[in-house]
């Protein structure tokens, strides 16, 4: 059995790979230091989304391997983006249609309960 | 002999190659799970801050972030010796291999560390979830401005909370790697379970990348 197919990063790429995702640590808390408005919150998702996309391709080994694995994830991406998305699509519309913006919910709040009490209000 | 060498392998693979891949492409089924059930918490996060943008900011300042950007540095160097203890057993050095799973294990008690003092101080504050949610007039605790900061809480404490349980989950998975590669059990033509729970450990650091910049950097 002198089976090794399998590559093998060498450290350099490792000790690279590690150090950006710390200059990138560094670089996002820098950076929520100073407020660029909405672009604050795409800033902070950019910066993540590249030092995850590093984790994924190096210390998961993506970039080398079978790329069906790949496909796997970008397709948990892809559902992750529709979810959220659509759900924010309906979110911010709602104001059109009632206040919700900062209404206050109810410290108490637990739906089961307020089901049954309005049942036994009748 | 022959037959103790290979007796990972199962007779409904080709070849331990296809075996091996198998294995990793059900892991990435699980880790897809993962991203959806955490997906869901994201999108809770995603609904109240745009339903109360300006709590989020005076709840977030509740947060420390020098103990989150710690986290954030631990969790980055306990991925790196993971991958290291991959890569050495590849390299069939199962002494260094083992020392780096030891500082993974240790990197990950240092998070659940840090994670137990921030909680202590939320508790200490009474900057909890929903209807526990009580604060504290103290010098010590920050005060929360406007609408709804048991809302900020609950999903603070759900995430990080879910994120803690995995953090726990891949000490138990690490400390079964030490105790297999210390009897020998892994060599460069067998370590699926090594490589398996280094995709897990790295999905955790993953998480984390996003819940700190999400919850602790809000601006």
């Amino acid at each position: 059995m002198t089976e090794n197919k399998h590559h093998i990063i060498s450290l350099k790429v490792y000790i690279i790979v590690f150090f950006t995702l710390l200059l990138m640590t560094a670089l996002t808390i820098i950076t929520a230091q100073y407020n660029f408005g909405s672009l604050n919150i795409i800033l902070a998702l950019v910066i993540a989304t590249f030092k995850s996309s590093l984790v994924l391709l190096f210390f998961m080994h993506l970039y080398y391997d079978n790329k069906i694995n790949l496909a796997l994830i970008i397709g948990s991406v892809l559902f992750l983006g529709t979810f959220i998305g659509l759900t924010m699509i309906d979110t911010n519309r709602r104001t059109d249609l009632y206040k919700i913006k900062g209404e206050v919910v109810n410290k108490q709040a637990r739906i089961y309960d307020n089901h049954n009490t309005n049942q036994s209000d009748h | 002999m022959s037959n103790e060498k290979t007796s990972y392998f199962q007779h409904h693979f080709a070849d331990p190659e296809q075996q091996y891949e198998a294995s990793k492409f059900g892991m990435w089924a699980f880790l897809v799970t993962e991203v959806l059930t955490f997906a869901g918490l994201f999108c809770a996060y995603a609904i109240f801050r745009a339903w109360n943008p300006e709590m989020f900011i005076n709840a977030h300042k509740a947060l420390d972030v020098v103990m989150g950007g710690t986290n954030t540095v631990v969790l980055i160097t306990s991925s790196l010796t993971m991958a290291l203890a991959i890569r050495y057993i590849q390299m069939n050095n199962n002494k260094a291999a083992i020392i780096n799973l030891l500082l993974t294990l240790m990197f990950a008690g240092t998070f659940l560390v840090i994670k137990y003092f921030e909680y202590e101080h939320k508790f200490h504050c009474g900057h909890l979830p929903g209807a526990f949610y009580n604060p504290l007039i103290s010098p010590d605790c920050v005060s929360i401005e406007g609408n709804n900061p048991h809302v900020f809480f609950s999903i603070y404490f759900m995430m990080t909370g879910l994120h803690g349980i995995h953090v726990i989950a891949g000490m138990a998975l690490i400390s079964w790697l030490i105790i297999r590669t210390t009897k020998g059990h892994f060599s460069p033509a067998y370590y699926t379970p090594v490589e398996l729970v280094g995709l897990f450990w790295h999905l955790v650091d993953l998480i984390w990348i996003f819940l700190f910049p999400l919850l602790y950097l809000i601006g």
